[in-house]
């Protein structure tokens, strides 16, 4: 047993973190993360933003240049400048999207682990059915349904327009692989123990679900989220792609949507703009995702200090 | 030594006499039908200042009465009949067995602290040592973070870890055994309870670990004038560290006398095997003698004396009937139709 000779022991947190920045490739899958993001508020500032909406049917279809260093589409439209406010959109539905999903698997899969029984039974019918019909079909299913409902909540009227629909569709599906997870480490750490003991010195069942097993099991979240982010920026293309998401705004799956009557007319950069934009931002996800996996895995945290 | 614990010190904890009183208990667990007895009618008393050992073979269901003290009997085990009477620390009687949950849990830790077998695993891995200590303050009272830091840091203290500071920020797995075992001990005592359930503290311990620990458990009971339950399978330590003992076997008592009285002289053929199993120091070597056969399956518990099937003794009506527990002298409790030595 090693012990720490009087200095301050490293937090958990702390000690993951720089294990991942000590990475060069997950380092640099970061930065590139942290690029798409300072786009993304860039966009949103709204300060020297590039502009995409002014049309030149003289400039229709230029390959890149200088000028435009992607191209223009058929309305002579800046491809680079649509491009980075695809950004936007795609950052801004999968944050959401997380956010959502984060919450409702998390509450969910504590919930169904540690009381067990017939809230158990229900949650896990619950995901169960949802697993059950395809991904894309389910996304389709829900985007259609909350397209353009009225509700009231707190006395405020909310409608939900088209991208809206699309944060919601992915936030409500996508936390099902999370919460069978966290359920199943629930059930683990649910009779382990310490929180045996910590129900001996009279701790709630609320009070021993967050402040003893939620701790040990919120790194699979983060990891749970970390990689499902990449499947929300991908399920915001589809949608967009197929008519449901964005419009009259620049997308990555709208510019797709647009490739396919340009490409035989051999342009080209278009969709593979929107392409390198995807792939960039999937690949440095999977790389960072897969670093904070290793540097939180409890497996590999030796027990020995 | 000055301890904080000390100075909230409830005026009735000097009174003497029994805190806690268990009567009759039954703890089932049902099990698709069928039924497992772990607890088949215990009786006990744990007074203020001294310890009581529990003392058994595994599976005789000395962790699951130290559960049902607590009300934690994990399901589908639960307390079929028989009486827990606490007295709490204003004085006045509590029956714990038709508590509801949630006034349960307001004796638990504050009234009632509990060590377990395993320091390893009885403390939260993801926390430092320091906010555990706190957190088991901070359950059942309302006091501010840093008053908090400040009772947890005299805990560490009085459970002889030396720089509580130091330590305060270390993570459980940074600690040695022992290390953790005392910090299990400052945390089921961070309410100051007037009960000590401790279920084989020191099992998992060295053996010069476990002398410590135990003189630690002695001492902090005497300063805070608490009742031990102690509950073990370890002859040596029942000797080391307790006035009174009670032998279960298959879920009843069969045996309870002060300590000394039952060492030297055993009333029930079961604790004379137990006893005869132990090597001693000086004695001239000879093949240690064990207990005939093995303990029987809950669901199938003999009839008559349970212990009948391996007893040395066993005649006709121990199959019959049930020995009624007789006084076979003072204090001296034998739950057999042919006690030893009288």
């Amino acid at each position: 047993m090693i012990m720490n000779a009087g200095g301050k022991s490293q937090g958990y947190w702390i000690s993951a973190g720089r294990e991942v920045l000590g990475r060069p490739r997950a380092a640099a899958a970061l930065a590139v993360i942290l690029l798409y993001l300072a786009v993304t508020v860039w966009v949103y500032s709204g300060y020297r933003v590039p502009d995409w909406e002014s049309e030149n049917f003289e400039l229709a279809y230029r390959p890149p240049s200088l000028a435009h260093p992607f191209g223009t589409d058929i309305y002579g439209r800046d491809v680079l400048a649509k491009t980075i406010y695809g950004t936007r959109i795609a950052i801004t539905v999968a944050l959401t999207a997380s956010v959502l999903a984060a919450a409702i698997g998390l509450a969910l899969g504590l919930l169904a682990g540690y009381f067990g029984g017939r809230l158990d039974d229900l949650i896990t019918w619950l995901y169960s059915t949802l697993q059950a019909i395809p991904y894309i079909l389910l996304i389709l299913a829900f985007a259609f349904v909350l397209q353009d409902r009225r509700f009231s909540l707190l006395g405020l009227q909310f409608r939900i327009r088209g991208i809206n629909a699309v944060y919601l569709a992915l936030g409500l599906t996508g936390w099902v692989g999370l919460c069978r997870l966290i359920r199943g480490e629930t059930i683990k750490h649910r009779d382990r123990e310490y929180v045996i003991a910590a129900r001996a010195l009279g701790a709630s069942s609320f009070r021993l679900i967050l402040r003893q097993i939620l701790p040990n099991v919120v790194h699979l979240a983060v990891i749970t989220i970390s990689l499902g982010f990449i499947s929300y920026i991908h399920a915001e293309v589809i949608l967009s792609f197929l008519g449901l998401g964005v419009k009259n705004v620049p997308s990555w799956g709208v510019m797709i949507d647009d490739a396919k009557l340009e490409l035989f007319r051999g342009v080209w950069w278009q969709l593979a703009a929107a392409t390198a934009a995807i792939f960039f931002i999937s690949l440095s996800l999977h790389i960072f995702g897969d670093a904070v996996r290793d540097a939180l895995d409890p497996r590999q945290r030796g027990e020995g200090g | 030594m000055n301890s904080r614990l000390d100075s909230q010190k409830p005026a009735s904890r000097g009174d003497p006499g029994p805190v806690l009183q268990a009567a009759g208990l039954h703890t089932y667990f049902e099990i698709g039908g069928a039924v497992f007895p772990a607890v088949r009618g215990v009786d006990f008393t744990l007074e203020r200042g001294r310890t009581l050992g529990l003392v058994g073979e595994s599976g005789c269901g000395k962790t699951v009465t130290a559960l049902s003290l607590m009300g934690l009997v994990p399901p589908p085990g639960r307390i079929v009949s028989g009486s827990i009477r606490l007295r709490d620390r204003e004085g006045s009687p509590r029956e714990l067995t038709t508590l509801p949950e949630k006034k349960l849990r307001r004796i638990r830790g504050r009234e009632m602290g509990m060590i377990f077998q395993e320091p390893m695993t009885s403390l939260n891995p993801v926390f430092t040592v320091g906010e555990q200590i706190r957190e088991a303050i901070l359950v059942h009272e309302p006091v501010g973070r840093r008053a908090a830091r400040e009772r947890a840091l005299g805990l560490l203290e009085d459970v002889n870890i030396p720089d509580p500071a130091g330590r305060w920020g270390d993570y459980p797995h940074q600690l040695s055994g022992g290390q953790r075992q005392r910090v299990m001990i400052a945390i089921a005592l961070a309410c100051n309870p007037g009960v000590l359930i401790a279920d084989e503290p020191t099992t998992a311990l060295d053996v010069t670990v476990q002398a410590r620990i135990l003189e630690l458990i002695s001492r902090l009971r005497d300063r805070h004038r608490m009742a031990v339950l102690l509950v073990t399978h370890d002859l040596g330590v029942v000797a080391q560290a307790t006035e009174r003992v009670a032998v279960m076997y298959l879920g009843r008592i069969v045996e309870s006398a002060e300590t000394r009285r039952l060492f030297a002289n055993p009333g029930h053929h079961y604790t004379r095997a137990l006893l005869d199993s132990v090597p001693r120091l000086g004695e001239e070597k000879r093949r240690l003698r064990t207990v005939r056969g093995s303990v029987p399956a809950l669901s199938r518990i003999p009839s008559g004396c349970s212990f009948h099937p391996r007893c040395p003794r066993a005649e006709e009506i121990c199959r019959r009937e049930s020995p009624q527990p007789r006084e076979v002298g003072p204090g001296h409790r034998v739950e057999c139709h042919f006690p030893l030595n009288q």
